[in-house]
């Protein structure tokens, strides 16, 4: 292309002027230099000829010759067809040519050299494309790593933070959550021990006040009721008083037993797991622990006082309420409002029915705490009124024999003494031992109406006498002696049906007194 | 001479598949990882919830165990005055050892302060025989017998005052008749007031057990 341009750019030079006689063939070194290059084209620079063109010996330029300018490359036809005179300038050129057209490839070389080529460059292309993928990739495979590694590390972060946390056993940073929460709820339950420790010692201190006054007030009703003269108003202003008390530390000591002893935790890791009876079961040892050692303390000192033998009893009375699942129901089930009616109403009564019931009552409370309080007033409430049992053996009697301690069954020969009694509280069973004197033979029928009576009372069952035997004459009057067995009345036996020695409904038969079947 | 050619194995990275290996074990160890953080923050954020309860509940329990201890003191105080000499009573009335030589001489005032007061009381006979653990072992038993000779009223007298033993007003000795045996001489029978009657009493006093640590 620049070749090319270079030769039209020859042929519009206008022609030098040719003296007469001069060769008018066209001769290289009359052609005029190549117009410069376009600069829209790159275009070599213009090669310099390396010698200058020899002058011709006939042929003078009429002008100084033009500057020596590079000589287009031209085909051979036409320098070879062209002129022959000039044949060792023309070996000459031709050297010289040859230096031009070595220097036109090499140039034409440094040119393609620098200049891509259209069809080779696809290779090429294809390659960079692939390194490109290639760079992506491994962009993406760094960003991937980096993920990789930061996932992983912030993973390993977060199980070794949540292991230093909640391990039952890592204490490199100092105590952590877990074992905080497990001495938290250790300081709980020891402080919650310390609570029930007061609560059942003050429950105690409350239950030996329920002792003395239900006590003191079973007592002066009791003399109340004997009919104790001179005293009577002391002893209803304390019995009074006492009704007042006694439902006022009742509720007390439900106040005092009925909250749970366990205080609710939330287990740590570090914690084993317990069944609520064995955390019952926990707290309740927990709570004997804290009361022995009260008892230790006091009694490491040699020489006890007696306010530290009280205390010891204190101490080992509370030790019987822990756990004592019977008074706590007897407690919790009992209504005060109940109790101080009954109170009241035995206190203006003094019925021996509503004393029973109370006394049971308050037996079923104190018995449980088995402190030495409650064994008194167990033992008391055991006791049998014999005075009252002696009274009501004659006062049966009399229904049968109206002149029955009267002293007249010796001088009228007509009534009933008896010779002996014998009481075992052992099994509640009476031995009576007597004499019945009849004028009409009818001693029979006598003990007959005294066994009756007897079975009658609400004092007495399971009257039974089998065998009579009687002697004497109408002069001298008839003797029959008896001696009967019976039990006494309990509480367990009346709410049964006992049933009596004798069927109240007899049938009258010719040969007298038939027992129905 | 041809010139030896060296093979050069290089080998081929598949990024794709380690990217694709990268990006499965991140997503797992990431789940994983994320499903564990999960439930351990679960147990974390109770720990930490219930040792912030746990420290508010321990400051408001200690405050008030002070102030239950303090009416605790007050009470037993408080008790200790109104009841020393119930306490004390109690000592006599159910005493820590049977201490029989003190109930004899007791038993022997009441019979001759009652003879005195009104005649007639005679006892003829006393033997303590040797105690015992009753059934459920809270308390020991001293059972002992005596016969006396005596009226109707004194006996009255006397069975009134066994039951009414252990009264905490008088720290008297808790007695109680087991059996009672009764003769009357002739026939007079029960009612006569001044005839002497055999009685036969079987009775049984009653003192504590010690109570051990161990117990």
């Amino acid at each position: 292309m620049a070749e090319s341009e270079n030769i039209q750019g020859n042929q519009q030079t206008p022609a030098p002027s040719v003296e007469k006689g001069a060769d008018l063939s066209v001769k290289p070194q009359t052609t005029t230099p190549p117009a410069p290059a376009t600069p829209t084209t790159p275009t070599p620079a213009p090669v310099q000829p390396t010698t200058p063109p020899a002058p011709a010996a006939t042929i003078k330029p009429a002008t100084p010759p033009a500057q020596p300018m590079p000589k287009p490359a031209e085909t051979p036809q036409k320098e070879g067809g062209i002129s022959f005179s000039n044949i060792f300038n023309k070996q000459k050129s031709k050297r010289q040519d040859t230096k031009v057209l070595t220097g036109i490839l090499k140039k034409k070389d440094t040119t393609e050299t620098k200049l891509k080529p259209i069809l080779g460059d696809a290779p090429v292309l294809q390659k960079t494309i692939a390194e490109e993928r290639t760079i992506k990739l491994k962009k993406q495979l760094r960003l991937v790593q980096s993920v990789f590694v930061i996932v992983f590390l912030a993973a390993v972060g977060s199980a070794f933070y949540f292991y230093s946390e909640l391990s039952p056993t890592f204490d490199l940073f100092g105590p952590n959550t877990t074992q905080r929460l497990k001495d938290v709820n250790e300081n709980l339950r020891g402080v919650q021990t310390q609570l029930n420790k007061y609560r059942y010692l003050a429950a105690q201190l409350d239950l030996n006040r329920f002792s003395f006054i239900s006590s003191d007030f079973l007592d002066k009703t009791g003399q109340l009721a004997n009919g104790a003269s001179g005293q009577s108003a002391a002893l209803s202003r304390s019995v009074g008083e006492a009704a007042q008390s006694l439902p006022i530390l009742l509720t007390n000591v439900r106040t005092q037993l009925s909250p749970n002893i366990v205080v609710d935790t939330t287990r740590s890791a570090a914690e084993e797991e317990l069944t609520p009876q064995q955390i019952q079961k926990q707290a309740e040892d927990d709570l004997r622990n804290a009361l022995l050692a009260d008892r230790r303390e006091i009694t490491k000192n040699a020489d006890l006082t007696i306010a530290n033998e009280q205390d010891l009893k204190l101490i080992d009375n509370t030790m019987k309420l822990v756990g004592n699942k019977n008074l706590l129901s007897t407690v919790r089930s009992a209504s005060s409002e109940q109790f101080e009616a009954d109170l009241n109403t035995y206190a203006s009564s003094l019925e021996s029915e509503s004393r029973k019931e109370l006394a049971a009552f308050m037996s079923s409370i104190l018995s449980s705490t088995k402190s030495d309080i409650a064994t008194i007033s167990t033992i008391k409430a055991n006791k049998i009124d014999w005075t009252g049992i002696m009274s009501g053996i004659e006062n049966v009697t009399r229904t049968v024999d109206p002149t029955f301690g009267a002293g007249l069954a010796q001088s009228l020969g007509d009534g009933i003494f008896y010779t002996g009694y014998s009481f075992d509280t052992s099994n509640n069973k009476i031995l009576l031992s007597g004499v019945t004197k009849t004028t009409t033979a009818d001693n029979f029928t006598l003990i007959s109406d005294l066994i009756e009576a007897l079975e009658l009372s609400s004092d007495f069952m399971d009257v039974d006498m089998r065998s009579f035997s009687k002697a004497g004459t109408f002069a001298a009057g008839f003797t029959s002696n008896f001696k009967i067995d019976l039990l006494l009345e309990t509480e367990d036996a009346k709410n049964q049906n006992a049933p009596v020695a004798l069927e109240p409904k007899t049938v009258a038969t010719a040969t007298g007194v038939q027992r129905s079947q | 001479m041809a010139l030896k050619t060296k093979k050069i194995v290089i080998p081929r990275k598949n990024y794709q598949r380690q990217i694709r290996t990268y990006v499965v074990v991140t997503v797992v160890i990431g789940v994983a990882a994320l499903i564990y953080g999960f439930f351990q923050f679960q147990d974390l954020s109770t720990a930490r919830a219930a040792l912030e309860d746990g420290q508010t509940r321990l400051s408001e329990m200690t405050s008030f165990e002070a102030q239950i201890a303090d009416q605790y003191a007050t009470l037993k105080t408080a008790f200790d005055q109104d009841f020393e000499n119930v306490r004390n009573a109690v000592d006599g009335v159910l005493p820590s050892e049977e201490n029989y030589t003190a109930l004899t001489k007791t038993l022997d005032d009441f019979v001759l302060t009652l003879n005195r007061q009104s005649p007639s009381i005679f006892m003829s006979n006393l033997k303590f025989s040797q105690p015992r653990m009753d059934a459920d072992e809270e308390y020991a038993i001293l059972p002992f017998s005596m016969t006396l000779s005596t009226t109707r009223a004194n006996l009255e007298r006397f069975l009134q005052y066994t039951e009414n033993s252990g009264s905490l007003d008088d720290a008297s000795r808790l007695l109680d008749v087991r059996s009672i045996t009764i003769n009357f001489p002739g026939e007079t029978g029960l009612g006569q007031e001044q005839e002497l009657l055999t009685v036969s009493l079987s009775l049984n006093a009653y003192f504590q057990t010690q109570q051990t640590e161990e117990q």
